[in-house]
């Protein structure tokens, strides 16, 4: 996955969590990931420039996907796991652990 | 996972009353006081649930999001609700029978669009167009089956008499409106509890809220069947139901808060 694929993951979960469960949830759980800074606080126009990741690329989807997943168990993985079938197709798979995939 | 701490006094309050209306069958106490007291109760208490809805929806960003505009929904929900409970209750002190339909019927009927447009909230909240698509036949059929089943068994028991319309006027049109939203409401429940996989922080709140429309189901199910028989007073069985209902509802809209989950608080439970 390339940075710039990264980048667009994280943009597209943390968006469709904001439809979800409202920006404020949306942004702080990902910046208390401790791997995603962000600098903007409206995510409605959060940009990829203003994402900044400081940890291996699964390590930073993983660690977001299961900050959500505390909230509506299950259900917010399925959300997000479809946002990466989205954006990888083929190989979704391979992206996250299978353990969130049950 | 830890879940979210129960509002505790809310719930004794609610057994509290639940052993009230126990005792109230038990005793057949013969005045009429004791019966009206359950039937504020009927009022109040989801008037203050809709209220702590409301204010939690704004924690959710509101109507920005699904969660938030389920908390509103349900919140507008408990308010017909209480406003169709207070009509009732007001007019029955003067008039020996509610006159159907009636004022509060103004409020009742709105209760099922609410709770409808809340459950259709609660699909995109689990994701479940998507899980209803990795097997689309064989989901579909169940959810078709579902569907016509619960559509067949709530008419079947509500309508079953066939002669009940050959006079169609105005209470038969209210009764077709009630039965039509209740199976929405329930087919929505079936849908979320069949299709989505709710956990989490939010899996109590959730089942509370899922829980409270089956039994809003049941008790208008009761009502309509003990009504002819002149057996739905107040604090009567389908009262006790939409108690339940409404206390659970209500509770839900209490544990469903972004607030206890936030982890600028998080960390201190």
């Amino acid at each position: 996955m390339t940075d710039e694929q990264l980048k667009r993951l994280v943009l597209a979960i943390i968006k469709k969590q904001t439809q979800i469960i409202g920006e404020n949830l949306a942004l702080e759980r990902a910046v208390n990931t401790g791997l995603i800074q962000i600098s903007s606080k409206d995510a409605r126009n959060l940009t990829i420039e203003q994402i900044h990741f400081s940890g291996a690329d699964n390590e930073v989807v993983t660690r977001l996907i299961e900050s959500y997943r505390e909230i509506f168990g299950q259900a917010s993985v399925d959300v997000c796991v479809n946002i990466l079938r989205e954006n990888f197709p083929n190989d979704f798979r391979t992206v996250i652990p299978q353990t969130l995939l049950v | 996972m830890k879940s979210l701490p129960l509002p505790k006094i809310y719930i004794i309050l609610t057994i509290f009353w639940i052993i009230y209306w126990i005792a109230l069958q038990f005793f057949s106490p013969e005045s009429r006081y004791f019966y009206d007291i359950f039937a504020i109760v009927l009022f109040a208490q989801p008037l203050y649930g809709s209220v702590k809805a409301a204010i939690n929806s704004k924690k959710w960003n509101g109507r920005k999001s699904a969660v938030g505009r389920i908390l509103i929904l349900i919140s507008l929900g408990l308010f017909a609700w209480s406003l169709g409970q207070l009509a009732y209750t007001i007019i029955s002190f003067f008039v020996e029978e509610v006159p159907y339909p009636g004022l509060p019927d103004i409020f009742f009927i709105f209760i099922d669009p609410f709770y409808s447009f809340a459950m259709f909230n609660l699909i995109l909240v689990g994701g479940i167009v998507s899980n209803i698509k990795k097997s689309l036949v064989l989901n579909v059929s169940l959810l078709t089956t579902t569907i016509v089943a619960l559509t067949f068994t709530t008419l079947y028991l509500l309508f079953n008499d066939l002669s009940y319309f050959e006079t169609f006027d105005l209470a038969i049109a209210v009764d077709l409106l009630y039965s039509f939203g209740s199976i929405v409401v329930i087919s929505l429940v079936a849908i979320n509890i069949m299709f989505s996989r709710l956990g989490g922080k939010m899996k109590v709140g959730l089942y509370c809220l899922l829980a409270g429309f089956v039994f809003q189901y049941i008790g208008d199910i009761s009502y309509s069947l003990l009504e002819p028989l002149g057996q739905a007073y107040s604090a009567s069985m389908p009262d006790f139901l939409f108690y339940i209902a409404t206390s659970l509802v209500s509770l839900a809209g209490m544990m469903i808060n972004a607030e206890l989950i936030s982890t600028t608080r998080g960390e201190r439970e």
